[in-house]
């Protein structure tokens, strides 16, 4: 179905998350694209991330078999990118869960778990 | 403090009835009476009668298992809810670990005389319940964790005692001096915890080479996935071939050796080579293979590997405790090179140097 903002050139934010490794080896991944106005949210979930602070995959991690996480944030030409391990801490971890099921948490930000 | 006679041994010598044994038949009673309970780990006495008239009293490795629930939740230990002395919980992720973890102890301390994870009888912790939804198993360098699956991919972790036996290695690598977990060390860290995960199985079952399935994580996806397994050490490659999946990945021989920078540059993907290498050792020797095969690569972890050995280093090594086992001119070396050449990581029919 055409639609004016679907053409590639049209500035979209994208959210990819990508978990790799682990016991079976699987990549899987997940990404959203919100627009209008869950846009503003989103952004505030990316923004509420400690990016500075990613650390690279394996350097804390000990033992085998764990999940790594790749974040990719693309928004009107920026791209901002993370790799992360399993221990990811609360605003890692409620972005991940929001890309996976493709819905932002509960407006009032509320950790589910 | 390290006990350098092993507790079986000092057993069968104090158990001793010949007369020029006596004064060593005491001196062990000694020392077994003076034993502190904890220092060689938990031990079941194990009584029979030999040559008719002779009582044997010999002390062999237990296990002891320390199983928690993270109740859902990504944190570390969980709760405690089966010791070794507690009898089955009920629930079932928690009697399949307990289980698992005890035949994987089964196959280490029968078949190469190791007891436990870091060979000196210590505690074997397991976490189950680990996450919600979560679709992994791992060691974490101190305890095996596991998680419940999706439920759309996959069950749970604990189900196939390959998948147990496999993390339960990973602490056994890595209480050997380990393998660096990237490229081609990392591989073999997988490769071995896939060779002594099916053996285990093979072992708790009694099977034989011909008789194995030699896959791994059999039975952990649920119906809707098109596989076997999560892999094959007998065919790698053709464990699943699922349209959400897509294929299993792993090549089979060197000259297929992916290069990725993701899983660690392919430590679960490039681990189908020395996968493959093992069962072809372990069919051209026959029987089982914890006994030949098996005994050869166990010996071959724990003779000092350097952390960052790569498969042509590991193949020497292998060959190296196959003919110091076995014999120079033995079958068992011909298998071990026989196998690594049907994968590439030597050539074929190497000659001596």
């Amino acid at each position: 179905m055409p639609h004016p903002s679907d053409d590639d050139t049209t500035p979209v934010l994208r959210i990819e998350v990508e978990r790799t490794g682990g016991f079976a080896g699987l990549s899987r991944s997940w990404h959203v694209e919100p627009a209008g106005d869950e846009r503003a949210a989103w952004l505030a979930l990316v923004e509420s991330c400690p990016w500075r602070a990613a650390s690279s995959p394996g350097s804390g991690m000990h033992g085998a078999d764990r999940f790594h996480w790749r974040i990719r944030v693309t928004d009107r030409g920026d791209v901002r990118r993370a790799e992360l391990d399993d221990d990811l801490d609360s605003a890692w971890r409620n972005l991940v869960d929001a890309v996976r099921e493709g819905r932002m948490p509960p407006a009032d930000g509320a950790p589910r778990r | 403090m390290r006990a350098i006679i092993p507790p079986y041994l000092l057993a069968r010598v104090a158990s001793a009835r010949e007369p020029h044994l006596a004064r060593a038949a005491v001196a062990a009673r000694a020392t077994l009476a003076a034993r502190p309970g904890d220092l060689a780990g938990r031990a079941q006495l194990r009584l029979s009668i030999e040559g008719g008239d002779t009582l044997v009293a010999e002390q062999v490795p237990a296990p002891d298992r320390a199983v928690s629930d993270a109740q859902q939740r990504e944190e570390l230990p969980g709760v405690l809810v089966r010791d070794e002395d507690a009898p089955p919980s009920g629930d079932t992720a928690v009697d399949e670990a307990f289980d698992g973890l005890g035949a994987t102890f089964a196959l280490f301390a029968e078949a190469f005389g190791r007891a436990s994870i870091d060979g000196r009888g210590g505690v074997l912790a397991a976490t189950v319940h680990y996450g919600r939804d979560y679709d992994n198993a791992f060691w974490n360098g101190e305890r095996m964790v596991f998680g419940d699956g999706d439920g759309e991919v996959f069950t749970g972790f604990t189900r196939s005692l390959s998948v147990i036996a496999h993390e339960l290695a990973h602490g056994v690598t890595e209480f050997s001096g380990g393998l660096e977990y990237r490229r081609q060390s990392g591989a073999l860290n997988e490769s071995l915890s896939d060779v002594f995960g099916a053996l285990a199985e093979q072992h708790h079952r009694g099977q034989t080479v011909d008789e194995a399935s030699w896959l791994i994580g059999a039975g952990i996806f649920t119906e809707a996935v098109q596989g076997r397994a999560l892999r094959s050490l007998a065919a790698p490659g053709t464990a699943y071939d699922d349209d959400v999946l897509g294929r299993d990945p792993q090549p089979g021989h060197l000259r297929d050796l992916v290069v990725t920078e993701s899983d660690n540059g392919g430590v679960h993907i490039n681990s189908g080579i020395p996968n493959r290498a093992f069962h072809l050792v372990a069919m051209r020797l026959g029987g089982y293979a914890w006994e030949r095969a098996g005994l050869i690569w166990y010996r071959t972890l724990t003779s000092g590997l350097s952390p960052t050995t790569d498969f042509a280093g590991f193949a020497q090594a292998t060959i190296l405790a196959a003919a110091q086992e076995y014999g120079d001119d033995s079958e068992e070396v011909d298998a071990v090179r026989a196998g690594w050449s049907g994968v590439g990581v030597i050539e074929d029919a190497a000659p001596e140097r």
